[in-house]
């Protein structure tokens, strides 16, 4: 469904991303690995469309995203999390939430509150605080509640258990998982090896702006034998 | 203070005579030439000090100060007023004057010292905004809206007339000589670089043990001192102040001046004043559409120009950034340094554990 | 003084703030989801009032000048602003900033030439009064007052519960993740210069029978509304329309006791004090 061929990504004259190749399936989670710096932020903002100058095919399910500006690849069925800032900061929980649905009728607007309410009680607790009051976890919950409620075809989510206490990474590493189950694809960026295990089934190492290598999740029973795929590159 | 030898000595003495020509030039040859030349730059220097205050405030310290013709103006008034009251010792008159800016340049220090870019930006310009209507507060003192002339005659400027004999002129040459020299030699000197470093990057500067604030007030005055000092001329010079001198618009023109001089440079807005005056002057009797030609030249010096502008104002962009950074609004992507630095330091990081 | 006074002075300064307050918000609104401060705004507001002249000057009624400034001026204008700013977006706050000095300095040198620097007078559209106390008050200046304060309410709710107004905020705030959403950023960026232009035009056409229409008309409230949006904190649209009728109504009830040019320092000396004490305490925050 998602597809990058060969994909570069330049930051100025800085090449960040040197050439990677991946495909995320429908109802497939995929984990993307590596030490901070290696590029794996500059790629999901690559597919997202915003940041970096690319070269390189990037393709959604069949159509070649190339010049589409980041709005439309949203409203073909792409989300992104960000790891950081990625909440309206003067708009209440709720207000947060409805403006991401804001493109749907009314009836299914109130369907996507509920979606995000129910998959973090949390949020609901809190609709009328100020998301930018939010503690850094709880925004990020926001955030990824949203982005889940959204529907889309494919979510990428950058760093989501950073920062987050092990009770809250369970939580959405299940709500990962869950979606991935129900037909969403996963792009997912992180270091907990735990969600990782919920949710991805396949999952690629990234090491100085190029992939060196593709594995099973089955592979690996302890985090350790991950950290070692791309602490020493490959074997 | 150690001087820096940036470059081979021949290329630097190049420098140095060429300069040493410039200035023989200017001392020497409008008095040849005659025929009110030396009036005329006399009016371009006036002129171009306060131009080249900015300059280096806003380009070298990177304060965007807009607030230079306000102390312009003070001090003008200063001498003004004073002249009213039977000051007219020409010694004590240019003390004044001098005195008035530096007061005007502590509160300005002040905002440099509480807000930083736009903000900063923003209390300047609603002082000089301010500035404009303070004569109207004490009529009988600052003539109000008729302005106020500068009473004395000649004695005020030590017996100089500036509409006959070259005196006044080499007096004008001789205080731009001062401040171009005493510019020239300070930015070359380690509290230049120091203040240069702390208009690029106050943070890391702060961190290097430099007081940014300390640099930030001393800049302030001492660009203060060159517009007073200007003002104090123009008194002297025109022996008429009037509002206008206090407002916007000479400082708006200041700005000009400079920015198309290049702020980089001492020489830069002396020659930007000579170039846009003398270009209002040779269009004339166009004087009615000249709001127009200086919104035009505005425009081709914001789109068009190079580094002058793009590089003196991009602190101000990552100063933007720096405040938004705080702010919970999305920053702008990383830029390459950043992105670079983080690969790079993933690299060594990376190798020390390849061992 | 007695109460008469200090209502008619109070209404007067109302009418001032009306104004103020619509030019005010334009700038926030603007300011708040673009980062551009627009020192062209008055002459947005002076183009306003010439499109009433020029309406009334073709047999046409007000009204209709009204309508035309604020569609010709909010989106011929708005879009050529835009237009014009496009290539400085990534650049200095300052360039911008002279970028529309430059801008709002050739707007005036232009309408004089074109219309002529004399100040040209539009009637009112209606001419009744009303009594307050011994004086009879204008009804007009009334209705003034009303329509601004129905047009702010309007904005404030179209920002607060309108898809359109709710994507302006969200990119105020946060624009990557905005366009992440599906918020056609630039489309918004349009909307945003249209709706500035267009509360400016309306308040210049509205207040034309009371200010008289000459190239400079603008001038004044230029410096006013930066100083209310400077206070209320950038990007602020409520606050910039509420501190612009306090400000007006204060500046008009202070200049009965003392004289204009005190009242005016003061309030700038007041509007300093505060953006230092704010520097202090914590960044401008955007907020629409």
């Amino acid at each position: 469904m998602l597809e990058l061929q060969d994909l570069h990504a330049y930051y100025g004259r800085s090449h960040v991303v040197q050439g990677i190749s991946l495909r995320v399936g429908l109802g497939e989670g995929v984990g993307l690995v590596g030490h901070n710096g290696v590029g794996k932020t500059t790629t999901l903002r690559s597919i997202m469309g915003h940041g970096p100058r690319t070269q390189g095919m990037i393709a959604f399910e069949g159509r070649d995203l190339h010049s589409a500006p980041v709005h439309s690849r949203a409203r073909r069925g792409l989300g992104f999390v960000p790891d950081a800032e990625a909440v309206f900061p003067e708009m209440t929980v709720e207000e947060n939430i409805r403006a991401g649905a804001l493109l749907r009728p009314r009836a299914d607007q109130q369907h996507c509150l509920e979606t995000a309410y129910q998959l973090f009680p949390v949020l609901a607790e809190r609709r009328v605080q100020l998301a930018g009051t939010l503690s850094g976890g709880q925004q990020k919950m926001l955030a990824l509640a949203r982005g889940l409620a959204l529907q889309p075809r494919l979510l990428m989510v950058d760093e989501p258990s950073e920062g987050l206490m092990p009770i809250n990474i369970d939580l959405i590493a299940g709500a990962l998982g869950r979606a991935v189950d129900s037909g969403v694809g996963v792009l997912v960026v992180d270091a907990s090896f735990h969600l990782l295990k919920t949710v991805c089934s396949r999952l690629y190492v990234m090491k100085r702006g190029v992939i060196t290598g593709e594995h099973q999740l089955t592979e690996f029973a302890t985090p350790d034998q991950l950290v070692a795929t791309y602490l020493k590159g490959e074997a | 203070m150690d001087r820096v030898r940036a470059r081979a000595p021949d290329v630097r003495t190049l420098g140095v005579v060429a300069v040493v020509l410039v200035f023989a030039a200017l001392f020497l040859g409008p008095p040849l030439y005659g025929q009110y030349l030396p009036q005329r730059i006399s009016d371009y220097l006036i002129f171009g000090l306060p131009a080249l205050a900015v300059a280096l405030i806003a380009g070298h310290a990177r304060l965007l100060n807009v607030g230079i013709g306000a102390t312009f103006g003070v001090s003008a008034y200063t001498v003004a007023i004073l002249s009213h009251h039977s000051v007219l010792n020409p010694v004590l008159l240019m003390l004044g004057a001098l005195g008035a800016g530096v007061l005007v340049s502590i509160l300005f220090s002040i905002y440099a010292v509480v807000a930083t870019g736009l903000e900063y930006l923003l209390l300047t310009l609603l002082t000089t905004a301010a500035f404009a209507s303070l004569p109207l507060l004490s009529i009988s003192l600052t003539g109000g809206e008729n302005g106020l002339g500068v009473k004395g005659a000649v004695d005020i400027s030590f017996g100089l007339d500036p509409l006959q004999g070259n005196g006044f002129y080499w007096l004008l040459c001789a205080v731009t000589a001062f401040w171009c020299g005493l510019s020239w030699y300070l930015l070359s000197s380690r509290a230049g670089r120091v203040m240069v470093a702390i208009g690029r990057n106050p943070v890391r500067a702060a961190a290097m043990g430099y007081s940014v604030h300390a640099y930030q007030v001393a800049v302030t005055l001492y660009s203060g001192l060159i517009a007073a000092s200007a003002g104090w001329l123009y008194a002297l010079a025109h022996a008429f102040v009037f509002q206008d001198l206090l407002g916007l618009a000479d400082s708006v023109n200041f700005v000009l001046y400079s920015l198309i001089g290049g702020v980089d440079t001492v020489l830069g807005p002396l020659l930007g004043t000579a170039g846009l005056r003398f270009l209002g002057e040779y269009l004339g009797q166009q004087s009615t559409q000249s709001q127009l030609y200086v919104g035009v030249a505005l425009l081709t010096v914001v789109y068009l120009l190079p580094s002058g502008v793009v590089g003196g104002l991009r602190q101000l962009w990552r100063l933007r950034s720096r405040f938004r950074a705080a702010s919970p609004i999305g920053t702008g992507e990383p830029g390459p340094v950043e992105v670079a630095g983080a690969v790079e330091m993933d690299r060594l990081f990376s190798a020390a554990r390849d061992e | 003084m007695s109460l008469e006074h200090v209502a008619v002075a109070a209404m007067n300064g109302l009418v001032v703030g009306a104004s103020l307050a619509l030019v005010a918000a334009g700038l926030a609104l603007l300011f708040g989801v673009l980062g551009v401060l627009n020192f062209a705004q008055g002459d947005f507001y002076m183009l306003g009032a010439y499109m009433v002249w020029l309406a009334l000057g073709h047999g046409q009624s007000f009204w209709t000048g009204v309508v035309a400034a604020v569609l010709a001026v909010g989106i011929v204008g708005g879009l050529a602003l835009m237009t014009m700013l496009w290539p400085l977006r990534d650049r200095a706050h300052a360039l911008v900033l002279l970028a529309t000095l430059a801008l709002s300095l050739i707007m005036e040198q232009l309408a004089a030439n074109v219309f002529g620097g004399d100040a040209k007078p539009i009637a009112a559209p209606i001419s009744a009064r009303v009594p307050i106390g011994h004086t009879d008050y204008p009804v007009y200046d009334l209705i003034v007052v009303v329509a601004a304060v129905v047009i702010l309410v309007g904005g404030f709710v179209f920002l607060k519960y309108l898809k359109y107004g709710i994507w302006l905020r969200a990119v105020a705030q946060n624009r990557r993740m905005a366009s992440v959403l599906g918020v056609p950023v630039s489309r918004v960026y349009a909307l945003a210069f249209v709706l500035s232009c267009g509360l400016a035009a309306v308040a210049g056409s509205l207040l034309a029978p009371l200010t008289q229409v000459y190239p400079t008309v603008g001038l004044d409230v230029n410096l006013s509304a930066f100083i209310v949006v400077i206070a209320g904190g950038l990007g602020n649209f409520r606050g910039a329309a509420v501190i612009a009728l306090g400000l007006g109504v204060a500046e008009s009830l202070g200049s009965l006791w003392i004289p204009g040019v005190a009242v005016q320092l003061m309030v700038f000396g007041l509007v300093i004090a505060l953006l230092i004490l704010r520097s202090q305490r914590q960044r401008v925050l955007v907020r629409l």
